[in-house]
């Protein structure tokens, strides 16, 4: 082939005849495969309820330092208060928890840090109140462990027992008790009243199997 | 002739007594609540056990020395799991294989009871979630790896299965309460080696993320994780993460 032959070739893109046909059908492909990834998406998407967090909860998986423990401790307290109330027909004092060498009411079942926890037990005609806070944070703290400087609250409801206080978790399984862990940022004492108002936070599982519905008003 | 009869009435009312009451205890055995329970790993059905005694039948799903990651149902273990009464799962994805078998067998009756059900849980290490945007959040499925948390999950096994069987709810909070002091002993003991050392400077790196609900109830802190997922090698540059965070500064 000379030069003058290459000079005469023309270059011709000539488009198939199905072209259109083609666009067309991988469009409606990409378009399946959207809708099945929106479908797939939908079916397996969370349905946690994110919205039902309220301004005074916190979740427990925010906790710092050694308050996850603590906050553990307590919630494993619970069905062992709540076994005594049924079996007694009263709450247990702390004394009464400490002999049955029950956490975090004994501190040598926790790591260094939380054991200056001191508890009182406050209770009203259908609750208790287990409040705890750290008093001995300055002597801890010579001693080279890094204390909790936190107070907390383990109330549980008897939800069958008449009044309660505010709020509380309406279980779907109409259990008897319910407990509340509170937190408050600071040592601060126990007051009396919606703690709400006085900086406490109530905390929450992360997960959302865990929690039913938030009632704010008062029940009976 | 009295002297004759005596014995022989006392005999036959003796008889009686002992039929009646041989058959009162037949039927109070008849009456009586007998569970079966499976549990989806071995920790549960030692705790299962540890609550009923024999009291109820407990079964594992899956056979001793088997990898609950990795496991494949057997046809038998659907047909074990529709003769169940109650089946104790882990709730958070350590039991994988157990979801398409619930979702495919027939047995209305099962009450299924999630261990990690009010529990509180880890996120899994090394992930950043922005919990101001409520990220989706993953957990650690390590749960059972624990002293407090066991208790928890016991306790909570043991109420669900006393509304199940009512007559025996007793018992089973009772036999909780016993086993609760023996872990509890367990963790006192522990903590109690541990104020023996200097943990100051203490930094530690576990293969497999599987041990961060323990060490929070011993107050350490995981530094870091060899594994990024389970039976996953890591990448180079998440092994130099890992040497970082092990050897610089606390």
């Amino acid at each position: 082939m000379n030069n003058a032959d290459i000079q005469e070739c023309k270059e011709v893109i000539v488009a198939p005849l199905a072209a259109g046909r083609e666009v067309l059908g991988l469009a409606v492909v990409i378009c399946c495969i959207f809708l099945l990834a929106g479908l797939r998406y939908a079916q397996v998407a969370p349905t946690e309820d994110v919205a039902a967090k309220k301004s005074y909860q916190i979740q427990d998986i925010r906790l710092k330092n050694q308050a996850p423990v603590l906050y553990r401790s307590l919630l494993g307290a619970v069905d062992s208060i709540t076994w005594t109330y049924e079996a007694a027909g009263n709450w247990p004092e702390i004394s009464e928890l400490q002999t049955e060498s029950l956490p975090p009411f004994v501190g040598d079942f926790l790591p260094a840090g939380l054991r200056g926890f001191s508890w009182e037990m406050h209770q009203g005609e259908t609750w208790v109140d287990y409040y705890g806070s750290n008093k001995e944070i300055v002597q801890e703290e010579k001693q080279g462990t890094d204390p909790l400087e936190n107070s907390f609250i383990l109330r549980i409801i008897d939800l069958r027992a008449g009044q309660y206080p505010y709020p509380y978790i309406q279980d779907a399984q109409e259990d008897r008790f319910t407990a509340q862990i509170w937190i408050n940022p600071q040592i601060v004492d126990y007051s009396v009243g919606p703690l709400v108002e006085r900086g406490w936070k109530w905390v929450v599982s992360g997960s959302s199997a865990v929690n039913g519905k938030v009632t704010e008003s008062s029940g009976s | 002739m009295k002297k004759i009869l005596r014995p022989q009435v006392v005999l036959v009312i003796c008889l009686v007594c002992c039929l009646v009451l041989s058959s009162m205890q037949a039927y109070a055995q008849e009456k009586k609540c007998r569970l079966n329970i499976g549990a989806s790993l071995h920790p549960y059905y030692s705790w299962a056990k540890n609550i009923v005694g024999d009291e109820a039948n407990v079964t594992s799903i899956i056979p001793p020395g088997a990898d609950p990651h990795a496991y494949q149902p057997m046809p038998s273990d659907m047909e074990n799991l529709e003769n169940l009464d109650v089946v104790i799962v882990n709730g958070v994805g350590h039991d994988e294989f157990i979801k398409p078998m619930l979702k495919a067998i027939e047995n209305d009756k099962l009450v299924v009871i999630n261990t990690s059900k009010g529990l509180p849980l880890i996120p899994v290490f090394n992930k950043h979630f922005n919990f101001e945007k409520d990220d989706k959040v993953a957990y650690n499925s390590h749960t059972y790896i624990a002293i407090t948390g066991a208790i928890q999950q016991m306790q909570m096994i043991a109420r669900q299965l006393g509304k199940l069987c009512p007559d025996q709810a007793g018992d089973f909070i009772k036999n909780v309460r016993a086993y609760s002091v023996k872990l509890r002993n367990m963790l006192q003991s522990a903590l109690m080696r541990l104020d023996m050392l200097d943990l100051n400077n203490l930094r530690i790196a576990t293969v497999h993320d599987g041990y961060s609900y323990l060490f929070q109830e011993l107050g350490i802190e995981v530094s870091a994780v060899v594994q990024p997922r389970h039976g996953v090698k890591p990448s180079a540059r998440q092994l130099e993460d890992t040497i970082k965070r092990i050897s610089g500064p606390r």
